[in-house]
């Protein structure tokens, strides 16, 4: 078993990756002080993974849409029954969640964190589903997709990717859509979850209040040796235009929401995902709170104090996007290509660039300080192939010259899309 | 182990509550102003956690402010309104990195705890009004808010129920008050409002952090210091019993029905002795293995989400859910069932005894949280009575299944609150 410390001497902090025999790699970083601990098992399956093969000699296995989060779902059950009951036991709190680009199942505790951390394990290495299973969930799903339709925060936000991505299933809602969830089979369930919840593709971090040791004796005892296994998913050939620069709904708001985005050029999955602090150091640039066309657009009663920024970054994408709400998504949009085309003729300032990378430290030593958001980072390093603590680092590293690098790749005006969401009655 | 948090008095009506503890990274800093919820000042009191977060004497540019704060690590300055029973609090809250992770040794509680002294002593209020135009871009944005209060369904249905329950109570009232106060305030008003918190409030400062509170209690001891004397803390009206059950529909455009039952819990009992009542709820629907969740949940699929909660300060029980519009009638019926078997006691011992260990979990949990901890011991302040999470595992602890039982039997039906569509779809014009 080979066992590596990694420490931060930046954070007065450190934790262990572990490979266990089995194939699955342990990120375990306990931290003094906490009561509770925070279990995050995780596979690299997520709603974009809507094609896959483990052979180059196979032709690619399509499944239906929302098939990750279907089998999310289906893995909180089991023959001995629903996953909360069995965690009810030991008054752990549990979930799990699918995202673009992996399926977590996690749970919290503050005491019996060893047989909290056997079920865990326990379900998401047994799969149970049957035709009755899996048509009742059907049910349940389509009622969940519902929900979201009903959400403008959910909706603004995927009809945004749906302008900026034409073939990139980035664009698919995470839980599918009503029909394409019918489509769904107990056998598709298995091949999919043979494929990616192979223990060499998968990552098990904790952080907070437990032992180690404890955690090694559980998959020791619980998990049997999977062959090594690379899950290849099918290439997105994806053009950097947009599909249209304009997307609107109507649902039930008062105040217009509005989400802008800035289609990216995606590098490998660990270039992605450390040039996340970048982005964002180059969003505050652009149009944060410090900023004169934040003043100017706030000023004019045209954004308010919802206005947020993201970069979203994964396997193979990258995007920056801004949203908020407005009486004038347009306007808002226009004066941002504006700001951004300003911003890349006349450069970054130095001592502007040094005050948002200040303040972009501050913002990833709170990651490190919380036991749910360390198990997220740790989890993430594993699958993007970085360091922890390397994220600090690189904020640290970072020069003026990689954030115009940023600016300059990443913010084509001509690679922008506006998504609205209308209200009713009241524009 | 968690370290007592330590009350002091700072000046008339002002306490300072210190909660040091090593293993946090970052340094909370909060001041809450404490006024009776009314309809009349509640919009004026709103629009003053909008404005005094714009600038000060020394640093009257917003943009300039927003600037100082990204110098000190990204300091997060936040304000909110609150409503805890028939009181409106008006928070603000500056977190920034503990000084041992600055690159340069900054003294950042000093530095913050003077920015936020600034911010609410010396706001940009000149011949007793508030700049017009600034003041206007900030109304726009709380009206809005109030608009928008229906966007999210869930919550929007949750409020509506609390409403209609409260039936005129203050601590009925919206925390950002209504959209017509909103609509009447002035920059003279608000500017009015601003000496009157200052000076009547009662303030509840916390620090939670790792660092050392003193100089946020020195940089406060003084600009509280000669302060006229102090409010208390307004109870809200309890209503034991429902004597009838009013039902309220709504139809607004919605994929998934909204239904909140509204229920009366008996008397308050004091804190200690709540944990009979917070059990039985937790039993019926505050867990994903309640009966709520499993039964109407999970075996009958009725609901997308249902749960029940209890307000420690109203004494109410709420249970709220998302349906499908033709389970509407099933879901209400399945749900009020869940409640009478509780009420005779048809629950295992096991269901009981999970949930309390889930319970005390949550409980262990709120020292690993500054944000936890801090709402944790400020809703003790107003109810008036100092409690640990720990006291209060002890209380569950010492429950037994008839006093679960007893408590369920004064549980009764107050209101029903329904949002939902019109049949054949589309929305209400109202």
């Amino acid at each position: 078993m080979i066992t590596e410390t990694v420490s931060s001497p930046r954070m007065d902090g450190e934790y262990l990756r572990v490979e266990h025999p089995s194939g699955l790699t342990l990120m375990l970083c306990p931290m003094k002080g906490f009561s509770g601990a925070y279990a995050l098992f995780s596979t690299r399956c997520g709603s974009i993974d809507d094609s896959f093969r483990t052979s180059p000699d196979q032709p690619f296995t399509r499944v239906p849409e929302g098939i990750a989060h279907f089998l999310e779902h289906k893995l909180f059950e089991s023959e001995e029954g629903d996953a909360f009951e069995q965690y009810a036991k030991t008054g752990a709190t549990a979930n799990a969640f699918t995202s673009f680009d992996r399926t977590a199942y996690l749970f919290g505790c503050t005491d019996r964190f060893e047989e909290s951390l056997e079920i865990l394990v326990n379900l998401v290495t047994h799969p149970y589903f049957t035709e009755q299973t899996v048509e009742k969930e059907q049910g349940i799903i389509a009622q969940e997709i519902r929900m979201y339709d009903d959400s403008p925060d959910w909706r603004v936000f995927f009809n945004v990717l749906c302008a900026l991505y034409h073939n990139h299933p980035l664009h698919t809602d995470i839980a599918g859509t009503v029909e394409s969830i019918r489509e769904i089979t107990a056998d598709l369930l298995y091949t999919c979850y043979r494929s990616f919840y192979n223990l060499n593709n998968m990552v098990l971090a904790v952080a907070g209040n437990f032992d180690p040791e404890t955690v090694v004796r559980v998959c020791d005892r619980l998990l049997t040796p999977a062959e090594p296994v690379i899950v290849e998913t099918r290439p997105i050939d994806e053009p950097p235009t947009v599909v249209q620069p304009y997307i609107e709904q109507q649902l039930e708001v008062a105040v217009p929401l509005f989400e802008i985005g800035f289609k990216g050029k995606p590098g490998s999955y660990r270039e992605n995902l450390l040039s996340q602090a970048v982005g964002e150091i180059v969003g505050d640039l652009l149009i944060g709170e410090g900023t004169q066309l934040y003043r100017e657009l706030y000023d004019e009663g045209l954004i308010n104090a919802t206005f947020d920024s993201e970069v979203l970054a994964g396997p193979n994408y990258l995007a920056t996007l801004f949203s908020g709400e407005s009486h004038e998504p347009k306007a808002v949009f226009d004066r941002l290509l504006a700001g951004v085309r300003r911003l890349q003729e006349i450069g970054i300032n130095l001592q502007d660039f040094e005050r948002a990378r200040r303040a972009a430290y501050g913002r990833y030593i709170s990651l490190y300080g919380g036991i749910e958001s360390m198990a997220g980072i740790l989890t993430l390093a594993q699958f993007a192939d970085f360091g922890a603590y390397e994220l600090l680092d690189c904020i640290a590293d970072l020069t003026v010259n990689d954030a115009q690098a940023f600016l300059r790749e990443n913010f084509d005006p001509d690679c922008a899309a506006l998504s609205v969401i209308h209200g009713g009655r009241h524009d | 182990m968690t370290n007592p948090i330590l009350r002091r008095p700072l000046a008339q009506g002002v306490s300072f509550s210190a909660l040091r503890d090593p293993k946090f990274k970052l340094n909370r800093l909060s001041v809450h102003f404490i006024v009776p919820l009314r309809e009349e000042t509640a919009s004026d009191y709103a629009m003053l956690s909008l404005l005094l977060r714009k600038g000060c004497r020394s640093c009257p540019d917003f943009t300039q402010l927003n600037r100082k704060f990204d110098w000190l690590y990204g300091a997060d300055l936040s304000t909110d309104v609150l409503k805890i029973g028939a009181n409106q609090i008006v928070t603000f809250s500056v977190t920034t990195i503990d000084d041992r992770y600055t690159i340069g040794g900054e003294r950042l509680v000093f530095e913050c705890a003077q920015m936020l002294r600034e911010l609410l002593f010396e706001p940009l209020i000149e011949d007793g009004t508030f700049d017009a135009d600034s003041f206007e871009v900030e109304r726009r944005y709380l009206i809005d808010t109030i608009e928008a209060e229906i966007k999210d369904k869930r919550a929007w249905a949750v409020a509506e129920c609390t409403r209609l329950m409260g039936r005129g109570d203050p601590a009925s009232l919206r925390k950002y008050g209504s959209l017509e106060g909103a609509r009447k305030t002035t920059p003279q008003s608000a500017a009015a409002a601003w000496h009157t918190l200052i000076d009547t409030a009662g303030v509840e400062i916390f620090f939670i952090g790792s660092g050392d509170p003193s100089d946020a209690e020195r940089v406060f001891a003084d600009a509280f210091a000669d302060r006229p004397a102090p409010c208390r803390y307004l109870p809200p009206r309890i209503v034991a019993r429902a004597e009838s059950v009013q039902e309220h529909t709504e139809y607004l455009q919605v994929v998934q029905s909204k239904l909140v039952l509204g229920f009366r819990t008996g008397e308050r009992p004091p804190i200690g002795e709540q944990a009979a009542i917070r059990l039985a709820v937790a039993v019926l629907g505050g867990t994903p293995s309640s009966k709520l969740f499993l039964n109407v949940r999970e075996k009958r699929s009725l609901c997308y989400y249902c749960a029940a909660r209890y307000s420690r300060i109203s004494a109410v029980m709420l249970i709220d859910s998302g349906i499908e519009h033709a389970n509407i009638a099933a879901a209400r019926e399945a749900i009020l069932h869940e409640l009478d078997d509780l009420r005779a006691g048809r629950f295992d011992d096991d269901t009981m005894k999970f949930t309390v260990l889930q319970m005390i979990g949550a409980l262990k949990s709120v020292s690993d949280s500054a944000g936890a901890s801090e709402d944790w011991y400020l809703n003790r302040i107003l109810l008036g009575e100092m409690s640990t999470p720990q006291e209060e595992i002890e209380a569950l602890q010492r429950v037994t299944r008839d006093d679960v039982v007893a408590a369920a039997q004064k549980i009764t039906l107050d209101t029903v609150y329904l949002l939902t569509e019109k049949q054949g779809g589309g929305a209400d014009d109202n």
